[in-house]
């Protein structure tokens, strides 16, 4: 593994920005190889809603996985907050049931044999029976879902479900929320629409998130910063619209 | 004719099947898991291992099994100083043959039950704080549910059939460990025809009437799990 050399130095977590760097800001820099495939990664973040912009086949998601812990890079350092998630040289590698960070899936990914509410309360298992009851109750109120709490995934329409993978991920109280192609598989008036709620969500929430879209209009609509990927590289860290 | 009619050998079967099949179920989950999940060194020679009783006369098996557990063997050695009485002639010997010969009609569909819960749903709950052991138990196993229980099935049919490999290793010892179906055959041989046909007409209903709660129970489920495989 030595041969693939060190990640590239495109961030510098010794500047200035370190002092404005809050519990939820991101820094990612690593390298992971598969195959004839070479991500080589490297981006900051300030918290706020960055997006992963880039065609398909740029490693986008790739990326998503390895800060969510599904992918293990090969070398580098992923850093939330103050707390290493992966450090190849200091060999921590926390695992993804410990990160704490919430993903919303490109399908979803709800459990086909849960009840919408049954899918929300997943993650709270180690939460004492009345916070759990009542976690589930405020996700199922905050998100409308209360009338199809008992209703079975595949019941729902596209927009639903993509209600109910939020309200998954964010229940356990994430520091982070990662979003694969969150607007992706929803008609043209929905997307819109269920952008600007995404958006609406982040404002009332406050949780950092990184979502990834092929759409720069998206990005420039829903992010404050945009991470522009192509192949498996960040091209520039260009920011997009102020908050 | 009725009243000395011995229900023994059904008995038995249905015993020996039974427990047969919860060990087969036992094992045979988690070998199927991982068989379906993990990439290791001798994995293909573990999968041929397990699918070679499906297709080796049982007669074979069961002299494989004399070889290993028999008197004379090891294992059947260290059993015999530890339980006093061999294993062989026994119906321990009969559950170990009808394991043997039925588990890998299990292994081979929950398999492919396993094969077919796509990753995400693990993914999507690791994400969720669960540890791996939680995982398998609340989303892998819910998901992979209908080849599970299919194979379950097919193996409780397998194991109330077992003839080959049970007369090798546990004889055909009336009152003992003569099953329903080595039962069939002593009738025949002895010509006791009314017998034979009595004894395979409940061996049938008995087994088709287990298969068909069991693909009940399948049936029922497979709404729910609609989604999980694809």
């Amino acid at each position: 593994m030595s041969s693939l050399g060190t990640p590239n130095s495109k961030t510098d977590s010794n500047t200035n920005a370190h002092d404005a760097r809050t519990n939820d800001a991101l820094s990612v820099a690593f390298r992971r190889q598969i195959d004839q495939f070479v991500l080589d990664v490297a981006f900051e973040t300030a918290g706020g809603v960055t997006a992963l912009l880039g065609p398909s086949g740029a490693g986008k998601t790739l990326t998503l996985r390895a800060i969510a812990g599904l992918l293990r890079p090969d070398i580098g350092r992923i850093m939330l907050g103050r707390v290493p998630l992966f450090d190849a040289t200091a060999h921590v590698n926390v695992p993804a049931r410990d990160r704490r960070v919430g993903y919303v899936f490109q399908q979803y990914a709800l459990f086909p044999h849960l009840s919408v509410a049954d899918n929300i309360a997943y993650g709270l298992h180690a939460w004492s029976r009345e916070a759990h009851r009542a976690r589930v109750q405020e996700m199922l109120d905050t998100m409308d879902l209360v009338p199809l709490a008992e209703r079975r995934p595949r019941t729902l329409s596209g927009g639903q479900q993509q209600r109910v993978a939020l309200a998954r991920a964010l229940a356990p109280k994430p520091a982070l929320l990662l979003l694969d192609e969150p607007l992706a598989s929803l008609d043209m008036p929905l997307r819109h629409k269920l952008g600007a709620e995404l958006r609406a969500l982040h404002e009332r929430t406050g949780i950092a998130m990184v979502l990834v879209t092929h759409d720069p209009d998206e990005a420039a609509r829903i992010a404050d910063n945009v991470v522009h990927m192509s192949a498996g590289h960040v091209d520039t860290s260009s920011p997009g619209k102020t908050s | 004719m009725m009243a000395s009619f011995d229900l023994y050998p059904l008995q038995l079967s249905l015993l020996v099947a039974s427990i047969a099949t919860i060990a087969s179920f036992a094992i045979g989950v988690p070998l199927a898991w991982v068989l379906a999940r993990r990439r290791f060194a001798g994995r293909s020679v573990l999968e041929v291992l397990v699918l070679l009783p499906m297709v080796l006369p049982p007669t074979v098996i069961g002299y494989y099994l004399l070889l290993l557990v028999g008197r004379r063997s090891a294992i059947g050695g260290a059993i015999e100083s530890l339980v006093g009485a061999p294993i062989v002639f026994t119906p321990a010997a009969a559950v170990l043959a009808t394991i043997v010969a039925a588990a890998p009609f299990l292994v081979r569909s929950a398999q492919g039950g396993f094969e077919q819960v796509d990753h995400v749903f693990e993914d999507a709950a690791r994400t969720l704080g669960r540890s791996e052991t939680s995982i398998f138990l609340t989303v892998t196993v819910p998901l992979a549910w209908r080849g599970i229980l299919a194979g379950t099935a097919l193996c409780f049919a397998r194991a109330m059939g077992e003839f080959g490999a049970t007369l090798m290793l546990a004889g055909n010892i009336p009152g003992r460990t003569q099953t329903a179906s080595l039962a069939v055959y002593d009738a025949v041989q002895a010509g006791d025809l009314h017998r034979a046909l009595l004894l395979s007409l409940l061996l049938s209903g008995m087994t088709g009437s287990a298969l068909w709660v069991l693909t009940r129970i399948g049936r029922g489920s497979s709404h729910a799990f609609a989604d999980g495989a694809r």
